[in-house]
């Protein structure tokens, strides 16, 4: 990791579980969802993605991950998954995105936690990350000339963000969420430059997209 | 619009549909969400969303191109369920940690449902078309 990123970073703080909790209560108050009947139920609540993290923005959905046995439900505001600790156990054990990120950033708002404070992301899930890349250049190539432009713009950015995750990954680095990917000023301005870039330094990537695509970017 | 311009359009969306049960993986999920906003594309062409003026135009989710669809008595409402169920498998698929098997049987099969469930949509608009 070079110290640029180091210091991008460090400057990610988790938010205060006391924070997070009253901010989960207004969101389930304004979509009627029975927060309480998830909170009550799981062993363990934690918060993740964007609100963990103090980056959300006025439409990022707050993440919260419930430990125990319940039915996984969103609305506009709350997206609550649940999962088994044995599952819970599989992810870590995997080295998934999911226990990556939730090491590093997850916030518990109920029970303690019981992970480290760093899981090292296995070459499987590298190797996934990948995979979903190629897929979407594939698909892309396949739709581009069909895709209204708004869509475009939305798989260029889906794109972009998969390669700087795939990038943390083969780091050894936790998974960010979307808009702390989306601060890196630089790389969003020249998001078409970059991504050429990137895709033409990956063989297999490079051909995965067709010509054409990758000489419009 | 004139009539070949109609047609072209009823020909490119049922080029959409027909791609919704072509043998890629679908366990590939960002391949299937590329593929949803392709047709969602080539039937927001076939039933456009009414205008504001200065309004800004954002690219549309493909529930809701299909809710105008069913608002026209085009489409019933099960495919919005389906397309629901569809977005449900591709967000959760990581976190549920639901196998590359499961996944590419599930939306093969909500994709099949998808499809079938606009083809007659499509042959109303192609046989107002030729009218």
């Amino acid at each position: 990791m070079n110290s640029d990123q180091q210091s991008k970073n460090s400057k990610l703080k988790p938010i205060s579980s006391e924070r997070l909790f009253a901010t989960v209560e207004r969101a389930a108050a304004r979509d009627g969802i029975d927060w309480r009947k998830h909170f009550d139920l799981a062993n363990e609540v934690i918060v993740f993605g964007s609100h963990a993290l103090g980056v959300q923005t006025p439409r990022s959905d707050i993440d919260l991950l419930c430990i125990g046995r319940g039915r996984s439900c969103g609305s506009r505001m709350l997206q609550i998954l649940w999962m088994s600790r044995s599952r819970l156990d599989e992810h870590v054990r995997r080295g998934s995105e999911l226990a990556c990120h939730i090491a590093a950033f997850g916030v518990w708002v109920k029970g303690h936690r019981c992970l480290p404070q760093h899981i090292i992301p296995s070459s499987d899930t590298i190797a996934r990350r990948r995979q979903k890349i190629k897929a979407r250049c594939e698909a892309l190539s396949r739709n581009w000339s069909v895709l209204d432009s708004g869509f475009r713009a939305k798989h260029l950015s889906k794109m972009r963000r998969d390669l700087q995750r795939l990038q943390s990954l083969r780091r050894g680095e936790p998974n960010l969420p979307a808009p702390a990917l989306d601060a890196r000023r630089s790389i969003v301005r020249n998001q078409r430059t970059t991504l050429r870039q990137w895709i033409r330094d990956d063989d297999e990537l490079q051909r995965a997209l067709s010509p054409t695509l990758l000489d419009s970017l | 619009m004139d009539d070949d311009a109609k047609a072209q359009l009823v020909e490119a969306a049922k080029d959409q549909i027909a791609s919704l049960e072509d043998p890629y993986d679908p366990s590939d999920t960002a391949a299937v969400e590329v593929q949803l906003d392709a047709l969602a594309t080539a039937l927001a062409q076939l039933r456009p969303r009414k205008s504001r003026k200065n309004a800004p135009q954002s690219e549309e989710k493909l529930s809701d191109v299909l809710s105008r669809f069913v608002e026209s008595d085009l489409v019933d409402a099960s495919a919005i369920t389906i397309y629901d169920e569809i977005d449900n498998v591709i967000r959760l698929k990581d976190y549920e940690g639901y196998s590359d098997e499961y996944v590419s049987q599930r939306l093969g099969a909500l994709l099949s449902d998808l499809a079938d469930e606009l083809r007659p949509a499509i042959e109303k608009l192609e046989t107002k078309a030729n009218q």
